[in-house]
């Protein structure tokens, strides 16, 4: 079925009965001609952003309707464009996002902040449409992952943080309370989870930086390492200085190759080594080898 | 890019790096973008009424073409003006 809507405009110094009956007109036309009416809408009377017919305000109207075949359009937009009492009109094939996306609007998720906010498989229901639609709450996902990343804080507080943020905004003020207990953390985790569909991520890098309380992934201490490699380590298991210590130069290669892009011209040589050095808790040799390093690159060696 | 937690500087190191500009719609997973909503437009869209670069707004080329051809229609149905002055 074909979903389309059209949007048209009718003369406001008609009376209100006469109103009525123009968009009254179009609709019966369409069900006469066979069309499911999904939605039929008086948005009112709006100024005009420029004079139309030497007038400067109209009442607009949209329907949305479905169709088997796209055959009654052009019937449509003739007889509309045969009444006098219709200034302008817009007809157009909704497709499936737009189909989603009307009838969010219908359902009230989308809009201010204040509203309710739902799973986010499509980020869109969530809050508000004006400054970032559907996902005002993605912003302290990204930003607030690789800080707790980096601050090297025990695993648990690590876990909730990360999962908790991915879920939702009142997470935000929830997650301090939340880290002080495990099993406030775990409910928490379980009702996030059944909602939030979408995380993909964030629950590979969870149960990795379990692995040791201790050497805490902060893979950015080593030069050559910035959060997002940190990042393509971790997917590929990689989460701690002994991971990173005791996995080849070829393999640590590949996977940078596969990364791809920028990625794949770095150079790992002396992650092997300088890794060895933090998981070893050595921070003094680490330090007195970076110096001598450029980037990660061991250049009296590279001639 | 040796960064360790025990290097102290006098300044910022991070001062003087811009915010690095990303798509909103790619970033936010919003697929459509409705022309009946001109409060939404109106961001990508300069005083005069003109539509704004991609460069200045950050929108990936997708979804560019679709916020123009939203204030196209938008402005086809008078919810926006083709020129004006002192829009926002």
């Amino acid at each position: 079925m074909r979903q389309y809507e059209v949007t048209f405009i009718v003369d406001p110094v008609l009376s209100g009965d006469e109103i009525k009956k123009a968009a009254d007109a179009y609709s019966t036309l369409l069900k006469d001609e066979g069309c499911e009416m999904v939605h039929i809408e008086n948005i009112g009377l709006k100024q005009l952003a420029y004079t139309i017919n030497k007038r400067n305000s109209g009442i607009y109207y949209t329907m949305e309707f479905k169709t088997e075949s796209g055959a009654v359009i052009p019937k449509l937009e003739l007889a509309l464009r045969r009444d006098e009492r219709i200034m302008r009109f817009l007809s157009l094939f909704l497709d499936k996002y737009a189909v989603k996306y009307n009838e969010d609007k219908r359902a009230g998720l989308i809009g201010k902040k204040e509203s309710v906010i739902k799973n986010g498989a499509n980020a869109k229901p969530e809050a508000d449409k004006k400054s970032d639609k559907g996902g005002s709450r993605q912003p302290s996902r990204n930003t607030s992952k690789p800080q707790t990343a980096a601050k090297a804080e025990p695993a648990v507080a690590a876990k909730a943080e990360p999962v908790v943020a991915a879920a939702t905004a009142v997470a935000a003020t929830e997650a301090a309370t939340t880290t002080t207990s495990t099993e406030g953390e775990a409910k928490v985790t379980e009702t996030r989870t059944v909602t939030e569909t979408r995380t993909v991520k964030e629950p590979v890098v969870v149960s990795t930086s379990e692995t040791t309380t201790a050497e805490k992934v902060d893979l950015g201490k080593i030069e050559g390492i910035g959060p997002k490699t940190m990042e393509i380590l971790n997917e590929a298991g990689i989460s701690s200085f002994q991971d990173l210590a005791s996995s080849s130069e070829s393999r640590l290669k590949d996977i940078l190759s596969t990364a791809g892009g920028a990625f794949a011209t770095m150079n790992p040589s002396t992650w092997g080594q300088q890794a060895q050095l933090a998981a070893e808790g050595q921070w003094d040799e680490l330090k007195s080898l970076q110096d001598k390093l450029d980037g990660g690159i061991d250049k009296s060696e590279e001639e | 890019m040796a960064s360790r937690d025990d290097i102290k500087f006098l300044s910022n190191p991070n001062l003087g790096k811009s915010r690095q500009k990303y798509c909103r719609f790619r970033k936010f997973g919003i697929k459509h973008i409705d022309y009946k909503d001109p409060d939404f437009l109106v961001q990508f869209v300069n005083e005069q009424g003109k539509i704004l670069p991609r460069r200045i707004t950050g929108n990936s080329l997708k979804y560019q073409k679709k916020v123009a051809i939203a204030v196209k229609r938008a402005r086809h149905l008078a919810l926006m003006p083709y020129v004006t002055d002192l829009y926002k």
